[in-house]
Parts: structure tokens; C-alpha cells; sequence
């Protein structure tokens, strides 16, 4: 029995090892061109940018959904999109940003619904690739519970550097073809390049959900965060995403439980969430992508919400 | 019952026994079929009637656990064991977690003594064990829950589908079932041996056969016997003329489609084999191949690479009835397969997927002599740093190719 369990242990060293191993020393070459790298340069311009600033945070949706350039211009404040990847999750997207917004700014928030949905609030696979490979300062925001959490996704995410071969089309940074590539983002943080495309193929509908079970941390979470910004002198907005308009009709009981959700947290919607939901002329390629058109829809909506606030050169009031 | 007094009193708690072993299985699994079925006919005759149904959740493993009740019933009547006295022992019996959801069906003359036996732990049998479960998770998590995202999606919409793509759900569904199924086993008896228990041997390496009566004598091997013992005997077997054996047969096929669901399509598909086996049961030809294939040489012979394949094309289009939600699908998905479109390739990419399948075949065909694909490895690879490094790779393997997480899916029988 105690050579049994000796050499068991042996192979669970081994394997832990390997695992580790890779995870730090070993290269994602394929990331190399991967829309995660954006964020190396989403901050470069977060740090560089003065207050009072506009800062975007979000998933794909506002990264898919926003021409920065036309609210510059519109309220003459600088913009960051920081939007890139909804499997980042809003703990990670929040506490980006948290130390490096000051007085007098202004942080729009645009979550995906399906953050409040299940566990992505602590992130999944694209975040611990983005983390370990791309950039690391960041690690010194994970906790440990986001790192229990995590854990799956880090083993699987290590396991995966050691294998050339890719049963998914997400393995190969994105899986977006030409567009979601860090280099299709222009110096605002927006995913541009979609913006000369043609219409793509229709994205399928999201399956119906009734209502559910909201994730109460995340409204927790952007609660304390509100607070914190408030302290700061900092204005925060909540928006919601751009949502293909079939998928919004299938998703309305949940759409309705996070909207109550929200309130009931003191930190609701700033604008209604069916004014955000998109026919499918205006969709990209997935129900949270808006194409040119849909951009430039959703643009001067924002644009109207922001100067209804009073938002000016000068920052938030 | 086995203290009554007189043969008739035996036999009324033995029936008793099995009616309530089959009551709750009737009950659980089956009440709804009938009560549908039922009122399905009479509307036929002009005869509206709205039958209540049940709204319950199926018991997870419910044909399993029956069926290890019926054989510990059916050997105390037969006298082929005594009742057991102690009820932790029983209980054991019936419901020893490695197989209480997806079997393999033990028999209580093979199981009871073995878990009342003092068990003493022993080197080889526990690697051995945990081989069988490493190769069991390498079958479910690598190769059947990949097949499932494809298969999934080409059933869901095989109506737009080209034929070439159909033949690859039905092929990719061939995979899913085995490694899902014999998956689990592996697992199953991987587990029990770690304690010290042996269970019943389930799969046989079953696309290696070179017909369909060697298929059946391959898959689910517990199952079959099972049948065999205690439904196929009982009836009269093979004795008597040819028309018996040929009745009986077909009632096994009839009766093991059913156990695993109440649907025509499960009923459809015991009735296929049934008429695949025929000709070899009337030909005296169903006892063929009772050894491994291309026995102690490393290639099969062109001959029996045929029959393997014919074989397998045979299984396969009944793994489209088993698959199907309905037996019109079944039929359509079938029927479109012949169309123009079996010349162009596939849509689905499955690249990777067909890699890691090849590598599954090459292993189970080099151990195809062995109980499972690693079993005493230690003579395959006799170089003990080989071997690690390719159990390594497997437990790599399993993280990084594991598929979304499927149920198994001889959970719902």
C-alpha cells in the first residue's frame, strides 16, 4: 500500500509540475495576435490620458459597440474604451481601472447580461491566458478566492500550451477571422475594423431563459464599486449592453430580474435596457456586436445620455 | 422465501419479489409509454381519451438496480445462493456506488461473495485499477463528449445537413455511445477494483467484431448475459426446434431495446439487431467468432477487415434508431443520407477529434487481447519511464481536450 500511495503521489507531482511548468515558462504563440493584447494598449492610453477622461468598461459589447472619437469630439473630454472580452468578468474589468481613474472623471459601465449570469463575474479561460501571458501586472489584483475560482480554468488553460492541436475555433486567440485582433483596434480602445465590413451572417438568437437566480456578489461588487468612485469624486453610469433585439425578447424575464437586481442595489441602469436592443440590421456577428450603423446608433444615444448629465469639459458633476 | 415450508409458498413471495422489483421500474420508467401509447391507439379508433400521466423524475439508475434485485431473487429461488442475512451486505449488493447508475448489472452469486469475503489490498490489482479508470476517463471526457458537441448539433439540425455530414454524426454517435458507455464501465470497475472487487467485464472491445452475433456477445456484456440467464434459459433457449430459438431471440432483442427506454425507437432498434441476427442464428452460423480478431498477429486479414467494417456500417445505421427522438426522424435522417451530397465533405471540422479517435482505436486494437485497453500495461511497455510518460500524456490529454461536460448517457436507463 505505501509504495502505491508513495508512487500516486509521485504522478500528481509530476503532473502539478508539468502543469506549473507551463503555465510560466512556456510561450502562447498563439496569442501573438490575439485581441487580448488590445489591453497592453487600452492601458498604455488609460495612464496616459489627463483627467477629467471618459472611460469605457465592458465586455465585447462596448468594444464591438462604441466610436470614442465621436464622443471626444462631441463633449471634448478624452475617451478610453477599455471594453475587450466578456470572459474577463467585472471583477477583473473593474479593478482594472479602479487606481487609475481620478477626480472629476467619468467611468461608463456597459456589463454583458450574461455576466449576472452563473460564475463569469471572476472570469474564465481568456482572463488567466491574458493574466499569465500577456500582462502580468495585473496578477497583483487576483485574490485568492478569484484564484480558487479560477483554478479549473487555469490547469485546463496550462495543459493547452503544451498540445498543438485545437478542438475549438476559441483556441486560436478568438476565432473572429480578421476582426478581434489587437491590431483592428483603433488608439481610442474601439474595435474598428468591423466598422468597413459588409453585414456578416445573422448570429443565431439566444436560446430563451426565464427568469433567474441573479449573481448577487457582482451587484455587490459594482455597489462597493459605486461607493468607492463616489469617495474618489469619480461619476459612475451604468448602461446596458447592446443585445440582438430576438435575443433581448427571448432573455426579457432575466433582463428584468438583473435590471431589478440593479436598483435594488442602488446602482441601476442609467438608461433603459430596451434602448439598446438591436435589430438584427444592426448586429455584427454575435448578438452583442453592433456593426457600423449599430455603433453609430448607439453613439449618439450615449453621446445624448452623457450631455443629459451635464457632462462637459470640466468632468463629471 | 427461501424459509417457506412448500414449493408453492416459494413460489408465491418469489412472484411477489418480482412483481415488486418490476412494479417500481413498471411505475418510474414505463407508466407513461403505455398510458401514451394507449391513448395514442384509441384516438386512432375515433376514441378521444385524455389518460393522467406521471410527472416524476426518473430514479437515476432505476433498470440497474432492478435488475441486481432480480438476479438476487431469481439465484435464492433457483437455489444458486443463499439468502444474504445481513443487511449491510445486501445493501451493498444492490447499491455498490461504482455501478449503481450505469451497471455493469452484477449477479449476486458473483458480487455478494465477494463483498462478504475479507479483502486485503493488493499492488497490481489497485494500478491495474487505476489504469481502467484513467483509460475509462480518457474514453468519456476526451472522445465521447467531443463526439456529443458534434453529434448534438448534426441531429438537431439534420434536415440542413449534407449526407456526407449525416454519415459522420451517425459514425461520431458509434463513438460518443461506446466510449460514453464503456467509459463509465471502465471507470466503474476500475474504481471496485481499487477495493479489493472485481465486477463484471461489460465491453469486449465490441468494433472489433466481424458480425453482429460477436457484436452482442462484445457490448454490454452484462446486459446480454443477464437476458441470456435469466430470460432466454428460462424461455427454453435454443432447445427445441429452430422456431423456439428464433421466438426467443427475438423476444431478447425486443426486451433488451425496451429496457433501455420507453420509446419505439429503442423497440425499433432491439427488432434491427434481432433481424441482423437471424440469418446467423438460422445459419448456424452465431457462434462464428468466439475469439479476438487476427488473434496473436498485429494486422487482421482482408477478410476480417471487411467483416469488421460491414459489421460496423450495420451497427452504425442502428445507432441512428437508438439516437433519433422518433422513429419518423430516425427514418429521414436515414433516408437523406442518400442523397448527392455523400460526395462532398462534411461541415462539421473534426480534425482533431478523428486524430484522437485513431489514437483510441490503435491502442484498443493493439491490447484488443486483454480485458481493457491498459490492462497489465507493464507487458506492453515493459520500460516503466515509458509508461509514465504515457499516462502523463493521457491525464494531459484528458484536461486538455475534455469536451463540455456531458451526462452519461446510460444514466437515464
Amino acid at each position: 500500500m505505501k509504495v502505491f500511495i508513495r508512487q500516486l503521489v509521485l504522478f500528481l507531482i509530476i503532473i502539478s509540475a508539468i502543469i506549473t511548468a507551463s503555465l510560466f515558462f512556456i510561450p502562447n504563440k498563439r496569442l501573438r495576435n490575439s485581441s487580448l493584447y488590445a489591453d497592453i494598449d487600452k492601458n498604455k492610453r488609460l495612464d496616459s490620458l489627463q483627467s477629467p477622461k471618459i472611460v469605457f468598461v465592458g465586455g465585447s459589447n462596448i468594444a464591438f459597440g462604441l466610436n470614442s472619437k465621436q464622443i471626444e469630439d462631441s463633449l471634448h473630454l478624452p475617451v478610453v474604451n477599455m471594453g475587450l472580452h466578456a470572459g474577463l468578468g467585472m471583477y477583473f474589468m473593474l479593478n482594472e481601472v479602479r487606481d487609475h481613474v481620478q477626480k472629476g472623471d467619468i467611468v461608463v459601465l456597459s456589463p454583458e447580461y450574461h455576466q449576472f449570469m452563473g460564475d463569469l463575474f471572476y472570469g474564465e479561460k481568456v482572463l488567466v491566458a491574458l493574466l499569465f501571458d500577456i500582462n502580468n501586472k495585473n496578477l497583483k489584483n487576483v485574490t485568492i478566492k478569484q484564484y480558487i475560482h479560477l483554478f479549473p480554468s487555469i490547469v485546463e488553460y496550462s495543459t493547452s500550451k503544451l498540445f498543438f492541436m485545437n478542438l475549438d475555433v476559441t483556441d486560436d486567440g478568438d476565432g473572429y477571422g480578421k476582426v478581434f485582433k489587437r491590431n483592428s483596434f483603433n488608439k481610442y480602445g474601439d474595435e474598428s475594423m468591423h466598422w468597413q465590413f459588409p453585414l456578416q451572417k445573422i448570429p443565431s438568437t439566444s436560446a430563451p431563459i426565464g427568469h433567474i437566480q441573479v449573481n448577487s456578489e457582482i451587484l455587490k461588487f459594482i455597489q462597493d464599486f459605486k461607493r468607492d468612485m463616489n469617495k474618489k469624486g469619480v461619476a459612475l453610469y451604468i448602461i446596458p449592453p447592446a443585445f440582438q433585439e430576438s435575443s433581448f425578447i427571448n432573455l426579457n424575464n432575466a433582463i428584468k430580474d438583473i435590471e431589478g437586481g440593479l436598483k435594488d442595489h442602488s446602482t441601476p441602469f442609467d438608461i433603459r435596457p430596451e434602448e439598446f436592443s438591436y435589430q438584427n440590421r444592426f448586429i455584427f456577428n454575435t448578438v452583442y456586436h453592433l456593426n457600423k450603423p449599430g455603433v453609430d446608433h448607439r453613439t449618439l444615444l450615449i453621446i445624448k445620455f452623457l450631455k443629459s448629465k451635464a457632462v462637459k469639459k470640466g468632468g463629471s458633476n | 422465501m427461501a424459509d417457506a415450508p412448500d414449493k408453492r409458498k416459494k413460489q408465491v413471495w418469489f412472484w411477489l419479489s418480482i412483481c415488486v422489483n418490476l412494479g417500481f421500474l413498471g411505475v418510474f420508467k414505463y407508466y407513461n409509454f403505455f398510458i401514451d401509447s394507449f391513448a395514442d391507439f384509441l384516438s386512432k379508433l375515433g376514441l378521444g381519451v385524455h389518460f393522467t400521466t406521471l410527472q416524476v423524475i426518473l430514479p437515476l439508475g432505476i433498470s440497474f438496480y432492478t435488475f441486481h434485485g432480480l438476479s438476487y431473487v431469481i439465484d435464492i429461488y433457483n437455489d444458486r445462493i443463499k439468502p444474504e442475512r445481513n443487511f449491510v451486505n445486501y445493501s451493498v449488493f444492490v447499491c455498490f456506488f461504482p455501478l449503481l447508475v450505469a451497471g455493469p448489472i452484477e449477479r449476486a452469486t458473483h458480487l455478494l461473495p465477494q463483498i462478504t469475503r475479507k479483502r486485503s489490498f493488493e499492488y497490481s490489482r489497485a494500478v491495474d485499477g487505476l489504469r481502467q479508470i484513467l483509460w475509462g476517463l480518457f474514453k468519456k471526457i476526451v472522445i465521447a463528449d467531443n463526439c456529443a458537441t458534434v453529434v448534438n448539433e448534426i441531429f438537431k439540425n439534420y434536415h440542413t445537413q449534407g449526407s456526407s455530414t449525416l454519415v459522420l454524426g451517425a459514425v461520431l454517435f458509434a463513438f460518443q455511445i461506446y466510449c460514453d458507455f464503456s467509459g463509465y464501465s471502465d471507470i466503474a470497475l476500475g474504481a471496485a477494483r481499487l477495493l479489493g472487487i472485481e465486477l463484471l467485464r461489460n465491453f469486449g472491445f465490441p468494433y472489433f467484431s466481424r458480425d453482429i452475433a460477436e457484436f452482442w456477445r462484445r457490448w454490454h456484456i452484462s446486459l446480454t448475459t443477464w437476458f441470456r440467464d435469466y430470460l432466454y434459459i428460462p424461455l427454453g433457449g435454443s432447445r427445441g426446434n429452430k422456431f423456439h430459438a428464433i421466438r426467443n431471440t427475438f423476444i431478447i432483442f425486443l426486451v433488451s431495446g425496451f429496457w433501455h427506454g420507453a420509446n419505439w425507437t429503442f423497440i425499433f432498434w432491439g427488432a434491427y439487431h434481432a433481424a441482423l441476427f437471424m440469418p446467423l442464428l438460422i445459419l448456424g452460423r452465431n457462434r462464428l467468432h468466439t475469439n479476438s480478431v487476427a488473434q496473436g498477429k498485429i494486422l487482421p486479414t482482408f477478410k476480417e477487415l471487411t467483416q469488421m467494417f460491414l459489421t460496423f456500417v450495420l451497427v452504425v445505421i442502428g445507432w441512428i434508431f437508438f439516437r433519433a427522438p422518433s422513429l419518423p426522424i430516425a427514418f429521414d435522417y436515414l433516408s437523406s443520407i442518400f442523397s448527392s451530397t455523400i460526395f462532398t465533405l462534411p461541415t462539421q471540422k473534426v480534425t482533431t477529434l478523428t486524430i484522437l479517435i485513431v489514437i483510441l482505436f490503435v491502442v484498443e486494437w493493439l491490447q484488443r487481447e486483454k480485458k481493457f485497453a491498459l490492462e497489465r500495461f507493464e507487458d506492453f511497455i515493459k520500460f516503466r519511464p515509458i509508461r509514465w510518460v504515457l499516462y502523463i500524456l493521457l491525464v494531459l490529454a484528458i484536461i486538455r481536450f475534455g469536451g463540455k461536460s456531458e451526462t452519461f448517457i446510460y444514466f437515464q436507463f
